[in-house]
């Protein structure tokens, strides 16, 4: 019943939205890449990211950029657009260090690459750590690697086979109407390119496009992905409902700020509106996800940090309900607007692309509820952390302000209590699937232990309460500091200390920002601890 | 004796209190914490036996059971607003408990069986020394096996020595992270060449070494190959070099090509020889030929793990001579009319049944390699076929088998499936005793929920 439920309803989400036109475009058509069959457009998308550090290139359609990487391959291996950030591998390559894209051509030419290329192979070889020199030169690899595969229509793989489950690339077709069939779509193609395009050369794409993609419909040896999912995946490829859901709950943090600030009604209920409408807009975008990598949402860093604000807002829209304070609200927006901008604004760390999941990850009931739980309860900690901060500021004004501070932290127990009954229980389920799967409930493994300290911080903040060793600002110093505990299981287990049996998940990179994040807590949380010992002393 | 009941007293105030607990949260955190640290910059062995082994682990994990204790005692007589408290706390406890019966009782291994072999020894991570003798080379016996764990008890502070007549063995160092490298010396019962193959722009140059137990060593170079090998070797249809000890107890070669089945020329080795091999410009210098060669392997220290490192013991020998001892690498010792075989590896325990596997299967994502689902067939004892697969496990005896992973070979060919061997005989406290944390959990909110009902404020 549940599931019909959710079907319909991305069933009409689809129609509803996916009447915008998406046709015309050669990311529609179909190819098998890492895994799975999808759409040209996802394989582009994921393409540049890897060696663009963007999803697009100079705002121009992902797979027209692609695909000329194959009809053109030797004035792209003449374009800068190959991403290469670190300073110092610049500088020992001798290329100017402003400069940030360079061309496949330039970095092979350079005679000093080669032996950075071989310490990586060597280190590879033996599975010795790559510093961050060594794994810019391992991106450069890998994106030059994957321009030559593309370019040479190795990885094009756009057919099916008559047998096996391998597609056929480009260069192996061998049935004629295959082959002329592709040949009139790349004719067309290069037709409606450029300066070239017209509204009759557009049709003519549209209508090789779709001769094509009905040919490999007949094609009856192998099961396609449905029309409606690949056109839900090219939907959420080019409307991006996440980005829109961050800028409504922007909008809607704004209004419920001045509510709070003005103590106005009309902004607190129209605030309201814009929250339940980015949620909404939120929703759709994760299932849409869901649907279309026909998997638990939780399986990847990019996919928690769009779950947790989700669950942030959840519960603060539930604390709202019961204690109305309003400043609740207004926390879990900015919680929503802080993690999406995060999500949206760092694909290369944060990978949004769908890839396929390790064998040990598939299809199974408790590691779903175990990992939802989990995550879910950093919601309630990311809650109250947000809520903490904006408390830290009324502390400017304590004897003003006490009454509110009093109810913030009221809200900022209540999350916490969520916080950690969810991640209690969710760790015990984590044990329970542990158990059923590896044979073990409790392995000391690196992410098991990150979640025991994030719960024991919390679950000693809670004591420490009981027994009066803090107070007001004890508890939302806590709320506040308490997060460098989920950091440190959340992101630190994966990305700093990437190691355990959890390696799904592991990826790299964002360090420094998120050091800086946690450090700028203790720093702000100390400033207030000082301001407020001068002005008791007072 | 009042002054002793006060005493008491205090002392019971003191192990009843919540400032005790939060002190003892604390403390596991921050073992946690230090924990994953070693795991991450070292490896999981050493975060076990330094810290979730370690005393302090023992010693919080138990005073968190008498500070739960006396907490619950301290709250006598209860009442019903204590029943999630009492349900925590008892679960905490519980579970506890169920961790120490897995630690004391139960068996946490690893089973690799070769694809169509048997096993019914299961590895686990504590480490063994041993010493087997032999007069004849074939039947082993075993002279002496000791649990040993390096890590908290160094060579360095605790004598390790096994006392045989021809002898002693002393363990002198252990190192954790050790890079193993082969070295051959001319006398000995194997035969090993150095080599250097040329041409085409192509430069190889390495060791191929022959150990009597084996039948060939080869050195494959894509298209071409070169073999050490015994008698009964057959060149395949490639270009192909073979090198064999012949009867003068000199060693001889053989060039193969790749379209013709005879020989294009053969010729025995010598020091420092250039051999054209008849393959477009490819020639080969003969480095050092030893128609006698032992291998020795020699131990550095590294700094961290790599696929290569293994831990490795340096031992004093009867021969007079400190050797290096591999984990999982035996060291076989020839003295005048006995063999030893020194061995420090991984323990092994006997499950009392063997397993053998029929079959194993990779299911692989569409058009990549990665797998996507893989199990094991395995007959019982009695004869039954079994199938375990990933969240698929085989409970047989009070042993549990799951499937964990599986080995390759270069092709990408699986040839072992590596199961987890499981008995928890703590499993039904650490589930009660999860159920009782849960209950007591919620058993809070709904308390908190009828308090909120009643107007009362508590915080």
């Amino acid at each position: 019943m549940f599931k019909h439920i959710f079907y319909s309803f991305v069933f009409l989400s689809v129609q509803f939205l996916g009447t915008a036109s998406f046709a015309g475009s050669i990311g529609e058509i179909l190819i098998q890449n890492g895994g799975r069959v999808k759409a040209f457009d996802s394989f582009a998308r994921e393409s540049l990211l890897i060696t663009h550090g963007k999803d697009s290139f100079m705002n121009k359609d992902p797979a027209n950029v692609v695909f000329t990487w194959f009809l053109a391959p030797a004035e792209w291996a003449q374009t800068d657009f190959i991403r290469v950030d670190h300073k110092g591998l610049k500088e020992k390559l001798k290329f100017d260090p402003g400069q940030k894209y360079f061309s496949p051509e330039k970095l092979l030419s350079n005679p000093a690459i080669f032996s950075f290329f071989q310490t990586v192979r060597t280190k590879n070889k033996s599975e010795d750590d790559l510093n961050a020199l060594e794994q810019a030169v391992q991106k450069i690899e890998n994106s030059i690697s994957l321009f030559k595969a593309i370019s040479t229509g190795e990885i094009l793989n756009f057919y099916p086979p008559n047998s096996g489950e391998a597609w056929l690339n480009v260069n192996q077709f061998e049935d004629p109407e295959v082959k002329n069939k592709f040949k009139s779509l790349v004719t067309q193609f290069m037709e409606n390119l450029g300066p070239k395009k017209t509204p009759l050369t557009q049709a003519g794409l549209n209508k090789q496009i779709q001769l094509w993609t009905s040919h490999l419909a007949g094609n009856l040896t192998v099961t396609l992905p449905p029309e409606n999912k690949v056109k839900a995946e090219l939907f959420y490829n080019q409307n991006r409902p996440l980005k829109w859901a961050w800028i409504v709950y922007f909008l809607a943090a704004l209004l419920l700020l001045l509510a709070w600030i003005f103590n106005n009604t009309k902004f607190y209920y129209s605030g309201w509106v814009f929250l339940v409408l980015a949620f909404l807009i939120h929703s759709l975008g994760f299932i849409l996800r869901v649907w279309i990598s026909g998997r638990p949402p939780v399986s990847n860093m990019y996919e928690t940090v769009i779950w947790v604000p989700w669950g942030a807002v959840l519960f603060g829209m539930g604390i709202e309900y019961f204690y109305r304070n309003r400043v609740v609200l207004f926390g879990s927006a900015v919680s929503a607007v802080l993690m999406l901008i995060l999500a949206d604004s760092a694909p290369v760390t944060l990978d949004p692309t769908i890839q396929p999941l390790m064998s040990v990850l598939r299809s199974n009931f408790w590691l779903t509820t175990h990992v939802l739980t989990v995550t879910i309860s950093y919601s309630a900690f990311l809650l109250a952390m947000v809520l903490g901060d904006i408390n830290l500021f009324l502390f400017f004004k304590e004897k003003k302000n006490l009454k509110q501070i009093k109810e913030i932290n009221l809200s900022i127990y209540r999350a916490l209590q969520i916080g950690v009954f969810l991640l209690a229980v969710g760790i015990i389920l984590g044990g329970i699937w542990a158990d059923y799967s590896w044979g073990r409930f409790w392995g000391w493994d690196p992410k098991e232990s990150g979640a025991l300290v994030a719960v024991l911080g919390y679950l000693a903040l809670l004591h420490a309460r009981l027994v009066g060793w803090i107070a007001h600002f004890g508890m939302t110093a806590g709320a506040v500091l308490g997060f460098s505990l989920v950091v440190f299981a959340w992101y630190g287990v994966n990305f700093v200390f990437g190691k355990g049996l959890h390696a799904y998940a592991f990826g790299l990179g964002g360090g420094e920002y998120v050091a800086a994040f946690v450090l700028l807590h203790y720093i702000a949380v100390s400033i207030v601890a000082l301001y407020r010992m001068k002005a008791q002393k007072k | 004796m009042k002054k002793l009941v006060s005493a008491l007293e205090s002392l019971f105030d003191f192990f009843s209190s919540i400032k005790l607990a939060v002190i003892v949260i604390l403390g596991i955190t921050i073992l946690s914490v230090t924990g994953t640290l070693v795991e991450t910059y070292y490896d999981r062995y050493l975060a076990q036996k330094w810290v979730y082994d370690g005393f302090w682990m023992y010693f919080l994990m138990a005073l968190l059971c008498v500070n739960l204790t006396a907490v619950m005692v301290d709250r006598w007589p209860w009442k019903k607003r204590h029943t999630s408290f009492i349900l925590a706390h008892i679960g905490i406890m519980v579970l506890i408990f169920g961790s120490l019966l897995t630690r004391i009782g139960g068996l946490d291994g690893v089973l690799v069986f070769e694809i169509g072999g048997s096993e019914r020894y299961a590895e686990i991570s504590e480490r063994e020394l041993a010493l087997y003798g032999s007069l004849d080379g074939e039947n082993y016996t075993a002279l002496h096996r000791e649990r040993t764990d390096f890590v908290s008890k160094p060579p360095e502070t605790y004598r390790y020595v096994i006392t045989t007549p021809e002898g002693s063995y002393r363990v002198k160092k252990y190192v954790h992270f050790a890079l193993p490298k082969e070295e051959y010396e001319p006398t000995g019962s194997g035969v090993a060449v150095r080599f250097l193959l040329s041409g085409m722009n192509v430069q190889e140059t390495g060791w191929l070494y022959l150990d009597p137990s084996k039948k060939k060593d080869e050195v494959d170079l894509g298209p071409a190959r070169l073999v050490l090998s015994g008698e009964n070797y057959k060149p395949t249809s490639k270009f192909e070099i073979i090198f064999k000890k012949n009867k003068n107890q000199k060693v001889g070669y053989e060039i193969y090509s790749k379209s013709k089945p005879e020989t294009l020329k053969t010729g025995v080795l010598t020091k420092g020889d250039l051999i054209t091999t008849g393959w477009m410009d490819f020639k080969l210098r003969v480095l050092e030929v030893y128609p006698q060669a032992r291998e020795v392997i020699k131990y550095t220290e590294h700094g961290g793990e790599n696929k290569f490192t293994r831990s490795a013991l340096l031992v004093e020998t009867p021969l007079n001579k400190d050797l290096w001892v591999g984990l999982g690498q035996p060291l076989k010792l020839f003295q005048k009319d006995y063999v030893n075989i020194l061995s420090f590896a991984k323990e092994k325990k006997d499950l009392g049944f063997a397993l053998k596997l029929l079959s194993f299967k990779v299911g692989r994502y569409q058009g990549i390699n990665q797998a996507k689902s893989y199990e094991s067939q395995v007959q019982l004892p009695e004869g039954d076929i079994k199938t375990i697969a990933m969240n698929e496990p085989l409970h047989y005896k009070g042993v549990s088998f799951y499937q964990s992973s599986f080995i390759e070979d270069e092709s990408g060919k699986p040839t072992h499936s590596v199961l987890t061997v499981n008995k928890d005989p703590g499993r039904f406290f650490k589930y009660l005793g999860s159920f009782l944390i849960c209950l007591g959990v919620l058993f809070l909110f709904l308390r908190s929920k009828k308090k909120k009902r009643k107007k009362v404020n508590h915080v």
